[in-house]
């Protein structure tokens, strides 16, 4: 009872009835859709499992239901049910509530049971009741636990001749079917069509994440002490190689005793004896050698199966799409169809973890605003049942997935004016946007292109999941639309979190890796092609010139080294945003296991994560955009306009403004609006970039966004009132964002304003920045 | 406790070398005063008898010897490289090693008592609960020594001791030069000493 590997006898039936009741589920859709009463056998199966792991634990609502669910399916599979939408409501109803249980922890059953028993017992018995002509019907609109109970004791009453069938058939299932039970079977015989899906079922057992975790790190180090053992085997060698010098000089000094006329035969004993021991060591050699190398093998291999036991099939997170698709277009009255493409593709755990809630928003909102009515398709001329798609595949190195609807597409000359509408924006700046900048509307909290608000995707609600969750594991997300023929999302992906190809580089000492795709390429300088510019160095690269920073001053590491023939450099970014990273030396590439950094060090400035490398080492991996992002800060306009400012300083020192939104539209007006004003304006395209470009410089006044890439403008004003330096500067969030609660964060974290983009349009903007700086300017007058 | 092999005295690869060492130490006649030792052991009752003796593992840092208690530590390993962390490296964080293949943060004990230390590095000691292990670096590691509870005695008032901050009591220790007090120090606030160095 003690070793269940780590799980209580609960948490396995937990994780049992959610595996079958997701079969049930998705074989309950299936099975609706194609009325083949070989995909019953499978159902029955699962039904029968979960309850047979119920009585295990003594969960007795549980055993109930699913023996309840089993008569209907074992009927159905007999011929003697008919396999009718009504039915398969009441089933998915079932394998629903089994999952919720399967949610439920140990300590919150009885409340549970509780709670639910007199859905359970309404619903065990509408299922042995016979199906009603108006069943369907009463399903769908009614909550299930309205179902009349009147209704139940007949229905047992009703039921009670085919109850001892139910042992009867358990029994009988052994035997062939006879085909005149099955209908709809094609004459082939009913084997053959389940055992298709039976064949590819692979049996799995569940590893808690942390012991995998924990296996992974021992296969590494079996891998490494295995390469060690080479190690010994190279001692063992030079120990032959010393045997081999005292042969030698054993002959050397019996040549010198035979010529002193001694007699020698000691000494050829001796030599036949160090002979004889080399011979043998080096038979031993080659055992262990053989030895050494098949242990490196298997433990390789064993590393590799740890590490791809980390990959699951994209299927593991599309299993329960068609029955969301069913449930949502029933609900609207709707008729769409899910086709999956791509069920094979191999994706990290991690990353299938996260796909979940994007995935299912995605289609909900494809169903609910993508697709046309089934009347309204036909008056277009398009098949009355829609077609969503979901696909998988890897691209680039990249896992892209791309849900798509043969809908009506998005109006974006609606969607302009509903921006506008929304005061999110002027209409000069709608009309400025590009297609995508107007999309990314559509990720917004709260914002929705529908008329009206329903209960299936929200108002919007989750378009903003699909987005920041991309984003939180380096991805993408974008939309594409084509009006009247559909739309599409797209996510590009990392394929896993957990591998990455990356240069070694050494950097005071210490090892660091650059993710190889993040490097545009690696050069090595002459001292003479290095210029000091602005006491920074600069060479030019193409034609072009490229600022240089060192590695070891960024990081903080030590002093730089100075007096070098040669420096090697490793240029990021890409076009004009191209700048060189001096580093040490190169020490080659290799695969990393990527492994998160202990969160005890907290968000580390320019560090992504840490590995241990194949020598057993650990090294530090580097965030590539956070570091260019320092770089630029240090090497771009900040230092230059710097210059210019101290030229005219005897007029006054301009205020300056900070600039920090994601939009280059919102970016651009922001900076109009200020300069009118007269102020000094930067800019900045993230919180990160926002934070690196504030340490650099001095500024009266920052401007937000709140929704922005890796550093939200939540974190920034968090990150920047923490440091004391720039407790007292004001900070105006304009955000799209306008519901309390985020005008609540934003303040809770320490913004002086909070105005949504609609301010523009009026004087609200320019009456906030003057207000501020104006009483900032007063205070500190005040002060001094 | 995932660990079944966890031991603290290190090289326990030299295989059967070991096990005739280990054989060696079983075989040997027990000194007077451990028969003296567990004399009083078997005629004290079985409870207070059980309760006095106590496992500590003795090391030195900085030339001077400390211990913990042995149910306190969770490995011993050798040394290996401390990648320092950018940004985060202080006197007392050192950085990052991989001990037994996972990467652990390592503190420096020497700076975090004051006790000047020196580059020597033997083996690892890690301390500290599952997600919260720390490392630090040993000079010398001495091996776990049983001592009577009865024997110790509380860290004096005033400051004497190197890291009376985190010393839950002294404990007589013997050494080839003698009898020593040695400063038992408690894991839990030597691994809070470290960990407020990354607050």
């Amino acid at each position: 009872m003690s070793d269940l590997g780590g799980f209580s006898l609960h948490e396995l039936f937990r994780g049992e009835a959610e595996m079958h009741a997701a079969a049930l589920s998705e074989g309950l859709v299936r099975l609706e859709g194609t009325s083949d009463p070989s995909v019953v056998e499978p159902l029955m199966r699962a039904a029968h499992s979960i309850k047979g792991a119920a009585r295990v634990v003594g969960l007795d609502i549980a055993v109930r239901l699913s023996h309840a669910m089993e008569d209907v399916l074992v009927a159905m599979q007999k011929g003697r049910e008919p396999i009718a939408a009504g039915r398969i409501d009441q089933l998915l109803r079932g394998s629903d509530l089994l999952a919720a249980l399967a949610r439920v922890d140990e300590a919150s059953v009885p409340a549970w049971s509780a709670a639910n028993d007199p859905a359970v017992e309404a619903l065990s018995a509408e299922l042995r009741a016979p199906l009603a002509q108006g069943a369907r019907s009463v399903a769908e609109d009614a909550p299930p636990a309205s179902a009349s109970p009147s209704a139940s004791p007949s229905a047992f009453l009703g039921e009670s001749p085919s109850a001892p069938a139910s042992p009867a058939s358990a029994g009988a299932r052994d035997e062939p079917a006879p085909t005149a039970d099955l209908p709809a079977v094609p004459a082939g015989g009913p084997p053959a069509p389940s055992a298709a899906p039976a064949a590819t079922r692979v049996s799995s057992v569940r590893v808690t994440a942390d012991k995998l975790d924990r296996l992974l790190q021992l296969a590494g180090e079996t891998m490494l002490e295995s390469r060690r053992l080479g190690s010994l085997r190279d001692g063992a060698l030079e120990l032959k190689g010393l045997l081999a010098s005292i042969e030698d000089e054993l002959d050397l000094v019996r040549a010198a005793v035979r010529r002193a006329g001694v007699d020698a035969a000691l000494l050829t004993r001796t030599r036949a004896l160090v002979e004889r021991s080399r011979g043998s060591l080096l038979e031993h050699l080659f055992a262990v050698d053989g030895a050494i190398r098949r242990g490196e093998e298997t433990s390789t291999e064993l590393y590799h199966e740890v590490l791809s036991s980390r990959m699951r099939p994209f299927a593991d997170v599309t299993a329960a799409l068609p029955r969301t698709v069913r449930d949502v277009a029933r609900t609207l009255g709707k008729e769409a169809r899910l086709e999956i493409v791509g069920e094979g593709v191999p994706v990290d755990r991690d990353v299938l973890a996260r796909l979940d809630a994007p995935l299912n928003h995605m289609l909900r909102n494809a169903v609910d605003h993508g697709i046309e009515s089934p009347d309204e398709r036909r008056a277009r001329g398009k098949d009355p049942q829609a077609t969503l798609r979901v696909e998988a595949r890897h691209h680039a190195g990249m896992l892209v997935v791309r849900v798509s609807d043969d809908g009506r597409g998005i109006d974006l000359e609606a969607l302009r004016a509903r921006i506008v509408r929304r005061a999110l924006a002027t209409d000069e700046m709608v009309r400025a946007m590009d297609e995508q900048e107007l999309l990314e509307f559509l990720f917004l909290p709260g914002f929705s292109t529908a008329r009206q608000v329903t209960e299936i995707s929200g108002r919007g609600v989750g378009l903003d999941v699909v987005q920041s969750t991309a984003r939180e594991i380096g991805g993408t997300a974008r939309i594409a639309t084509v009006p009247g023929r559909g739309t599409v999302f797209e996510l590009e992906l990392p394929i896993t979190l957990s591998v990455i190809r990356a240069l070694l580089v050494d950097v005071c000492g210490e090892a660091l890796a650059f993710p190889l795709a993040r490097i545009e390429r690696v050069v090595q300088v002459p001292a003479a092609d290095m210029h000091a510019v602005e006491g920074r160095g600069k060479f030019m690269l193409e034609g072009s010139a490229i600022g240089v920073i060192d590695a070891t001053a960024v990081l903080g590491l030590g002093e730089e080294r100075s007096g070098r023939a040669m420096h090697t450099i490793v240029v990021l970014g890409a076009g004009d945003g191209r700048y060189g990273f001096r580093v040490d030396a190169l020490a080659g590439e290799e695969d990393l296991v990527v492994r998160t950094l202990d969160e005890r060090l907290g968000k580390v400035p320019h560090l992504g994560a840490a590995a241990v490398r194949a020598n057993g080492e650990p090294v530090l991996i580097v965030d590539t955009e956070d570091i260019l992002q320092s770089v630029r800060a240090q090497l771009g306009d900040g230092s230059l306009r710097g210059a210019r400012r101290a030229l005219d300083a005897p007029s006054g020192p301009a205020r300056r403004a900070l600039v920090v939104d994601d939009s280059a539209t919102v970016r651009e007006v922001e900076r109009q609006l200020l300069l009118r004003m007269g102020f000094e304006v930067e800019t900045a395209v993230d919180g990160a970039d926002g934070w690196n470009t504030l340490r650099a410089g001095r500024f009266d006044l920052i401007v937000s966004d709140i929704d922005m890439p890796r550093m939200n403008g939540i974190e920034f004003v968090r990150t920047l009132r923490a440091d004391p330096r720039f407790a007292a500067v004001p900070v105006i969030v304009v955000s799209y964002k306008d519901r309390e609660e985020d005008r609540v964060a934003g303040l809770h974290a320490g913004a002086t304003a909070y105005l949504t983009k609609g301010s523009f349009q009026g004087n609200t903007f320019a009456d906030t920045v003057r207000e501020l700086v104006e009483l900032r300017d007063a205070r500190q007058g005040g002060a001094s | 406790m995932d660990d079944p092999q966890h031991s603290l005295t290190p090289a326990a690869h030299d295989g059967e070398h070991a096990l005739a060492r280990m054989r060696a130490l079983l075989d040997r006649p027990l000194p007077p005063e451990e028969i003296r030792a567990n004399t009083e052991l078997v005629a004290a009752s079985g409870e207070t008898a059980v309760a006095r003796m106590r496992s500590i593992l003795v090391f030195a840092v900085g030339g001077e010897h400390f211990a913990l208690e042995a149910d306190s530590t969770h490995r011993v390993v050798h040394a290996s490289v401390i990648r320092r962390v950018p940004h985060r490296t202080n006197p007392v964080f050192a950085g990052i090693a991989n001990v037994a293949g996972e990467l652990t943060p390592v503190g420096r004990l020497g700076a975090a008592l004051g006790v000047d230390s020196g580059p020597v590095q033997s083996h690892f000691i890690v301390i500290g609960a599952v997600r919260a292990r720390w490392a630090f670096a040993a000079d010398r590691v001495d091996g776990v020594r049983r001592i009577d509870a009865s024997r110790c005695v509380a860290p004096p008032a005033t400051v004497r001791h190197a890291g009376d901050g985190c010393t839950q009591y002294l404990a007589p220790v013997e050494f080839a030069e003698g009898e020593r007090l040695v400063a038992v120090l408690d894991a839990a606030r030597v691994a809070a000493l470290f960990a407020r160095s990354l607050a």
